[in-house]
């Protein structure tokens, strides 16, 4: 069960920014020394509020991205290799759903020809095969066979997603990342969605990297999870450990922001500004909104320690 | 998953549903009917292409179109026999109008199908893939943009003689670049929505983004830009067979007829007029269908 299949290690990605047209460029860590390993057949949950760089490492997983350093390796094999042919593979072992359904859906194309866009990439199969696979996975995500004549603005949103889902699973990939696989739906169907990817799970044995801002969510889908905060993680560990005894101060504040059972969110009493992770200062880059702050926090940059029981914190007033 | 339980073969996929499509009209004609010069501009374009199309079943006279001479008709106003009057050579201006009419659509379709064959693709990959590609292309396409369009058809026509067909060239190549820039626009757009995103994280080879994603979504740019162009390019061709660099005679092309009938102009009204008028027609009628599809089409202004 605990057999790695995603190692990422001390992975970076920095853009240069520039503020107006005669500024100065700066550099923007928007995942700053990412190390996490994903087991293979878990669903890990990666939290952090939005602008923290979770879809930022998502694409650099898709190799979207080029790393800035660091190396992500799945299944053992290096998604940057040089090898246009393990490159090539890669992309078909790592899928991803989109956070919103309506922009990663070519508006021209048929339903059945944006689920069978990965199977036309990467197999032999002959258009009516392919069109038989395309309603098997339909039938997967629990949509009826005709849908693939349809075009992605005549579906609701629910079910818009189950295509992303469908299309994404297509080729049954080793790793499906989910940025934010829900966020754009009403409560009810999100409930809906997150219960077909359990299943589908379970039945599939995929590896679930599932990106989200809201814990409740996560706690819901995920067996262990990372807080991410402007670029860095600061806390990991498993779902039931970290609902049980947060460590992080940030932990902490995003946890008294989880919805209670109604879904009333109030999700605006942050305290202090969120900063950008724009040449970020010496220091503990929550100093500015943490309760807890000290001296040493805002002069010595605090590394991610180890804690017994598969956990790390990223703070020195942590036990 | 095995293949022994594969559900039957998805039915063959058919167009969208008749009343889809009957919407669609009606939203159309709905909007032709609050857009007026819209209107006006397609019914003339029409009107244009079934005389372009028909034109030699109603020619009056089909033998005057080109090398026909009738001395003892010449220079005839306007009669029941002659609606158009007749010119120096005593051939049937009507119908020499016409065939104009057919030569100046042909010309029309000719120039701006190799001007996108060349300039849609070019402005797709260039913008596509951006960097250095995309930098050395748009200045490969500013070299031609930085001539007066008109100065250099000509420029290129006098480099390889006059005739009709380097006429055509030399406007494509005039041309071209407008559609280049404009499909570059147009890929730099949308190569960043996510359905471009997905397609490439899931390894789709470049050229099949272009043409699968990205092309089919700014069809309804280029369809305005080839409605305006149509009207110039048509302009552009009557300017030149005027200053005796594209049509020859006695092919019946209107800006030939109208550069030998300004000689007569004072004494022969009707000689340049009427193929002037439908000069006219057209570009007018071409402006403003393009002007009514851009409101049509253009997503800013329209939200579907
Ligand atoms: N292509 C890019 N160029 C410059 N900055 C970017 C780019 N993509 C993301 N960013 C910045 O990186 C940070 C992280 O963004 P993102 O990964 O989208 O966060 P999240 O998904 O957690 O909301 C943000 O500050 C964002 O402005
Ligand atoms: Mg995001």
């Amino acid at each position: 069960m605990t057999e790695v299949l995603v190692e990422i290690d001390n992975l970076s990605k920095y853009f240069t920014v520039r503020s107006g047209w005669f500024g100065a460029s700066k550099t923007l860590h928007a995942v700053d020394n990412v190390s996490l390993s994903l087991h293979k057949g878990e669903c890990f949950g990666l939290v952090g509020e939005s602008g923290c760089g979770k879809s930022t490492l998502s694409r650099t997983l898709l190799q979207l991205y080029a790393p800035t350093s660091g190396t992500v390796r799945i299944a053992g094999s290096d998604i940057s290799s040089v090898t246009r042919r393990v490159r090539r593979r890669n992309t078909r072992n790592v899928q991803m759903v989109f956070q919103d359904s309506y922009w990663s859906m070519n508006p021209k194309l048929r339903v059945g020809d944006v689920v069978g866009e990965p199977l036309r990439t990467h197999t032999k199969l002959s258009a009516a095969e392919r069109n038989r696979k395309v309603a098997i996975l339909l039938e997967q995500v629990g949509l009826p066979a005709d849908f693939a004549r349809r075009f992605p603005s005549q579906l609701s949103g629910g079910q818009r997603q189950r295509i992303g889902i469908a299309r994404a699973i297509a080729l049954q990939p080793e790793l499906l990342i989910l940025d934010e696989p829900t966020s754009a739906l009403d409560m009810s169907v999100q409930a809906q969605i997150l219960n077909l990817l359990k299943d589908l799970q379970e039945e599939q044995q995929l590896t679930y990297l599932f990106v989200s801002h809201d814990l409740s969510v996560v706690r819901h889908m995920c067996t262990r999870m990372a807080v991410m905060y402007l670029g860095q993680i600061v806390e990991t560990g498993t779902t039931e450990q970290i609902f049980a005894h947060p460590l992080h101060p940030y932990t902490r504040m995003l946890m008294q922001a989880v919805p209670d059972i109604e879904g009333n969110a109030e999700l605006t009493f942050y305290d202090g500004e969120m900063p950008k992770a724009i040449d970020p200062p010496v220091g503990c880059r929550f100093a500015s909104r943490c309760p807890h702050v000290t001296e040493k926090c805002t002069q010595e940059n605090q590394s991610l320690r180890e804690l017994d029981g598969d956990r790390s914190v990223r703070c020195h007033l942590a036990m | 998953m095995n293949s022994n339980s594969l559900p039957a073969p998805l039915p063959p996929v058919i167009e969208e549903t008749s009343a889809g499509r009957a919407y669609k009209l009606k939203e159309f004609i709905l909007f032709l009917r609050v857009h007026k010069l819209a209107a006006i501009g397609l019914s003339i374009i029409v009107i244009l292409l079934i005389i372009a199309v028909i034109g030699p079943l109603i020619s009056p006279y089909p033998d005057d179109a080109y090398k026909a001479v009738h001395l003892e008709n010449k220079l005839l106003p306007p009669s029941w026999a002659h609606l158009f009057g007749t010119d120096e050579l005593g051939r049937d201006l009507l119908t020499r109008t016409i065939y104009g009419t057919r030569l100046s659509f042909q010309i029309g379709i000719s120039v701006i199908l190799l001007s996108i064959l060349i300039g849609i693709p070019y402005g797709l990959i260039s913008g596509y893939f951006g960097g250095w590609v995309d930098n050395v292309m748009m200045r490969v396409c500013e070299v031609f943009l930085s001539f007066p369009s008109m100065l250099l058809s000509i420029s290129i026509v006098a480099l390889l003689g006059p005739s009709l067909n380097n006429m055509m060239l030399s406007i494509a190549l005039s041309w071209w670049p407008w559609f280049a820039r404009l499909m570059r626009s147009e890929a730099v757009a949308i190569k960043e929505r996510g359905f471009v995103e997905a397609a490439k994280s899931m390894g789709v080879h470049p050229l099949v983004i272009i043409f699968r994603h990205i092309w089919p979504n700014s069809l309804s740019v280029i369809i305005v830009q080839i409605s305006m162009a149509f009207g110039s390019v048509i302009l552009t061709a009557a300017s030149l067979s005027f200053l005796g660099l594209g049509a020859q005679p006695p092919t019946p092309e209107w800006g030939l007829i109208i550069s030998t009938g300004r000689a007569y102009f004072l004494t022969n009204w009707w000689y340049v007029t009427f193929p002037g008028v439908f000069i006219l027609l057209t570009v007018m009628a071409f402006n403003f269908l393009g002007d009514g599809l851009r409101d049509y089409l253009d997503p800013k202004t329209r939200n579907s």
